[in-house]
């Protein structure tokens, strides 16, 4: 059984609009001989879901996409945004593409745990686990240290029909890699003032190895 | 019983001299938002006009003097108001002789002004005492050698007016500590032209004048006032919260127009928590096309629209800075542009103003002028102005899309009315010429008929390869996504406690068939993922593209179905960094169906060793792209037929694929040749780009 900080995680929700997952999700969890709380929806809303979880599990594991079918009416994103907020260690767990780290973004600040399926295993549920209990005690590990940061303005994208982007440059993170922001993740104040080449403060977690796992807050003019 | 002597020490706050600094300098940090102060003073003391001029400031040393005709100071208007700091604003609402709401200047962009200079004098002449003038002098030496503001005494002289001096107030600011640059001068004829609504039909009766060659060409252009070469101009109002809003066309006729309701469809018709204003908006189609009908040339209307486009606020007829200003679209008119081009203005491609009545109370600006504070009142004037402008947008758009829709229907009917005017024409042929020239005309009939054919075809090709991405685009997760995830983890727990139960007998049992398992795994998202990334909107983009980094990414895409086919790719780039204008998904679209193009190939030939070679080579100013294979080359088709929609050899296949490496290689002004049998053995097409660098 996983122990964070001297309380045993002893139940987990698994949330997954797809039997077979929510199967093996469970599996893995009773591996490390916690009792899995497989949660057979449907949820209509993010807050009833969370409701069913704090009343249940000491911890969750949910899949990003839960809406494709009639399971949910929200994003794994969302949900475990929302459990962070309650401070309930949770893991979002997906194979996604590029276009669901858009969806991704926003919340990222309040997820602890991202993980890809092949990077699942009884090793980094647990550190998973221990990880979000650390930051809600306010203890970083090195991937999630929040950071004041000076960040660039590459490019702006606002191609029709679509939800204008910006591709944005953290030189103190990796001057090589652009990292693509939908404008509405911004505050409203920056809109006006996004052009190539302007300069903002934020903080992030610069500490981060991945370019989905940096989460963006507290904006500033530079 | 004791006496108690009770003393006391009368005192009073005082400031450090380096305030003066704080309070100026850092919250007004450009000279033309300080001139712009001083400008509104004269307005705020009912000047009719105010003359700025700038001598000698091309190097430090120079002055900068204002004078109006207003109504002067008294003694007492200097000591309670000219040189009281941070006034409150309730003191500025009375209303002037003239009408005016003062502007409600709070003194600290005078004072960054004034400390420009080392020396400044002021001399004023009050219209209530008509036979005196009062002078003061600021010498700002005196107060940085004193520790604070009071200890430096200020004396106003009275003196006896000339009987030929009239009304009104001089500042001189003496000794300017830097040179004023050409941009700093542009900026302030800009602002003082833009400050007392130059656009509006009404007469308000204050002109700010600022004497510079540069204040004289920008008002010749301001003066131009091309409204009425607009192709249509938006009119909406806001009273007590609820939106209305009008289109009419040049000649000022009324083209669409709707209710509070209808702009508030978004928020279900909620009243806007804003004061009310009006707006107008004129929007220009800056086109060749457009302007063939108008009066005004094209270059003269975008030079003013580039000097005065984007929507300026007014606030009791005094612009509002920085609304408007060059780089400030604070309505967001230009994302919106870039969203729906079609239908959406932009700053360059409009001009407008939000016009408040009065002074909204509502509407709070920035001690340092940069605008209002973004209050909820003016957060509700923004999202009511945009949701005019979607609405403006919604409707300019259907009207688009009916026209497309009539002239789709008017062409056949072009043509019969064509057709009956060619017979009409042919009657006029003499008898024995006229056999000879229907035939012709027949012949090239016939030919028209069938390039139409062909294109028929190409469309309906290009609209089912569109459904068939947009399909695979859609379903790309739901068809492997939540396989692909759940075999992925199957595997691993399998591994994991078959290592655990099975210890050194798992690496003889188990391992083998799970590793073969993971592999074929790992290689299914791999048509989903390209998919996907072909699709990327950005990649549609026109910009710079460097077509190595393109070809290789392109390459890396393919490369889990070419390593599938056991084929063995080889780059041969040039040396350098080769970059041209363009989208990448022309580059992507080019080799990607060359590729297939090449694997179709190595299949059909049934070629072992199978060969494909991607070469680039630079010539000046063009890239040349060469994929060659070692397949059968061409067969079956003429080279020159390889190239047209719907030619192929492989069963089931388009026949579109090296079509769209045709256009696509037009489309960024190249050239497409083949080769039947190259160097490898099979075909070798070559591409031909111009570049702009490498």
């Amino acid at each position: 059984m996983v122990q964070v900080h001297g309380s045993a995680i002893e139940r987990v929700s698994v949330i997954d609009d797809d039997p077979g997952s929510r199967e093996l999700y469970s599996l893995y969890v009773e591996e490390l001989s916690m009792q899995a709380l497989r949660e057979n929806g449907p949820f209509t809303s993010v807050e009833a879901c969370v409701e069913r979880v704090l009343g249940a599990a000491h911890a969750a594991i949910s899949d990003f996409k839960l809406k494709v079918k009639t399971y949910a009416s929200f994003n794994g994103a969302e949900l475990v945004a929302s459990l962070y907020d309650k401070k309930l260690p949770s893991i979002l767990c997906t194979r996604f593409e590029f276009a669901d780290l858009d969806e991704i973004r926003p919340y990222r600040q309040r997820i602890p745990a991202l993980l890809r399926p092949d990077e699942l295993d009884v090793d980094t549920i647990a550190h998973a686990f221990e990880s979000c209990a650390l930051e809600f005690r306010n203890e970083f590990v090195q991937t999630r240290k929040p950071w004041k940061t000076l960040i660039r303005i590459e490019d702006i994208h606002a191609d029709p029909g679509r939800e204008a982007a910006v591709d944005v440059c953290l030189p103190s993170w990796n001057r090589n890699v652009m990292v693509k922001l939908q404008r509405s993740e911004l505050p409203e104040w920056m809109h006006a003032k996004l052009v190539a080449d302007a300069h903002f403060y934020a903080v992030v977690n610069i500490g981060a190895e991945r370019p989905e796992d940096l989460y963006f807050s507290k904006w500033s003019e530079s | 019983m004791v006496d108690v002597v009770s003393t006391q020490t009368k005192t009073t706050l005082r400031f450090a001299t380096a305030i003066l600094r704080r309070l100026g300098e850092e919250l007004n940090p450009t000279m033309d938002q300080g001139v712009l102060e001083l400008v509104k003073n004269s307005y705020d003391a009912d000047a009719l006009s105010c003359m700025v001029s700038l001598r000698n400031v091309d190097q430090a040393g120079g002055t900068l003097e204002i004078v109006d005709d207003g109504i002067g100071m008294v003694p007492d208007d200097i000591v309670d108001g000219w040189l009281v700091l941070g006034a409150s604003e309730k003191e500025l609402q009375t209303v002037t002789a003239l009408g005016r709401i003062p502007t409600g200047s709070k003194g600290l962009g005078r004072l960054a002004c004034l400390r420009m200079g080392e020396r400044v004098e002021l001399v004023t002449r009050p219209n209530k005492r008509p036979t005196e003038q009062f002078g003061l002098e600021l010498v700002w030496k005196q107060f940085d050698q004193a520790d604070t503001v009071e200890q430096v005494p200020l004396v106003i002289a009275h003196q006896k007016r000339s009987p030929k001096a009239t009304q009104g107030t001089r500042i001189a600011v003496h000794d300017l500590k830097r040179p004023v640059t050409r941009p700093e001068v542009e900026r302030l004829a800009r602002a003082m032209i833009l400050l007392s609504d130059p656009f509006g039909t009404k007469t308000h009766g204050f002109r700010s004048v600022l004497d510079a060659p540069e204040f004289k060409d920008l008002s010749a252009l301001v003066e131009k006032r091309y409204f009425e070469q607009a192709d249509y101009h938006v009119h909406a109002t806001a009273s007590a919260g609820e939106a209305s809003v009008g289109i009419v066309d040049w000649r000022g006729k009324e083209l669409h127009s709707a209710d509070h309701k209808t702009v508030a469809r978004k928020r279900k018709g909620t009243l806007y928590e804003a004061p009310d204003f009006e707006f107008d908006l004129w929007v220009f189609l800056l086109s060749a096309e457009s302007f063939s009908t108008k009066t005004a040339k094209l270059p003269d209307v975008r030079a003013w629209l580039k000097q005065f486009g984007g929507v300026h606020i007014y606030e009791n007829d005094l612009r509002v800075p920085p609304y408007g200003n060059p780089g400030n679209d604070w309505l967001e008119l230009n994302v919106l542009r870039a969203r729906s081009p079609e239908e959406r203005p932009s700053t360059n491609t409009s001009i407008g103003r939000v016009r408040f009545e009065g002074k909204p109370k509502c509407l709070v600006q920035k001690t340092d002028r940069s605008g209002y504070i973004e209050s909820t009142a003016f957060t509700e004037v923004k999202a009511l102005l945009q949701d005019v402008l979607d609405w403006t947008a919604r409707i300019r758009l259907q009207e688009a899309e009916k026209h497309r829709g009539t002239e789709r229907g008017a062409a056949p009917k072009t043509t019969r009315k064509s057709k009956k005017k060619l017979d009409d024409a042919l009657k006029q042929v003499p008898p024995k010429a006229r056999a000879q020239v229907e035939e012709a005309i027949e012949a090239f009939e016939k030919a028209r008929d069938k390039e139409v054919d062909t294109l028929k075809r190409e469309v309906q090709l290009y609209r089912s390869l569109s459904t068939a991405g947009i399909t695979a685009a859609t379903f790309a997760h739901e068809s492997a996504g939540n396989q692909i995830k759940a075999l992925t983890m199957a595997l691993k727990l399998i591994e994991s406690k078959g290592k655990r139960e099975l210890a050194d007998r798992y690496e003889t049992t188990l391992q083998q068939p799970v590793s073969i398992a993971r592999r074929y795994t790992e290689s299914l998202p791999v048509l989903g993922s390209a998919t996907l990334r072909l699709l990327e909107g950005a990649k549609r983009r026109v910009g710079r593209v460097d077509v190595h980094d393109a070809l290789l990414s392109v390459l890396a895409l393919l490369q889990p179905f070419i390593a599938g086919r056991e084929i063995t790719v080889e780059t041969k780039f040039a040396k350098g960094a080769p970059y041209l204008n363009g989208t990448e998904a022309a580059i992507e679209s080019i080799l990607s169906n060359l590729l297939t193009n090449s694997m179709s190939a190595l299949e059909r030939g049934g070629t072992k060793e199978r060969k494909i070679e991607i070469r680039t080579a630079l010539h000046p100013g063009k890239i040349i792209l060469e994929v060659l294979d070692n397949g059968p080359g061409i067969e079956g088709l003429e080279p020159s037929e390889i190239w047209l929609p719907g030619y192929t050899t492989k069963v089931g296949g388009t026949g579109l694929g090296l079509t769209i490496v045709r256009d696509a290689t037009r489309d960024l002004g190249g050239e497409v040749a083949v080769e039947e049998r190259g160097e490898l053995g099979g075909a070798t097409l070559r591409i031909e780009l111009p570049i702009l660098g490498a």
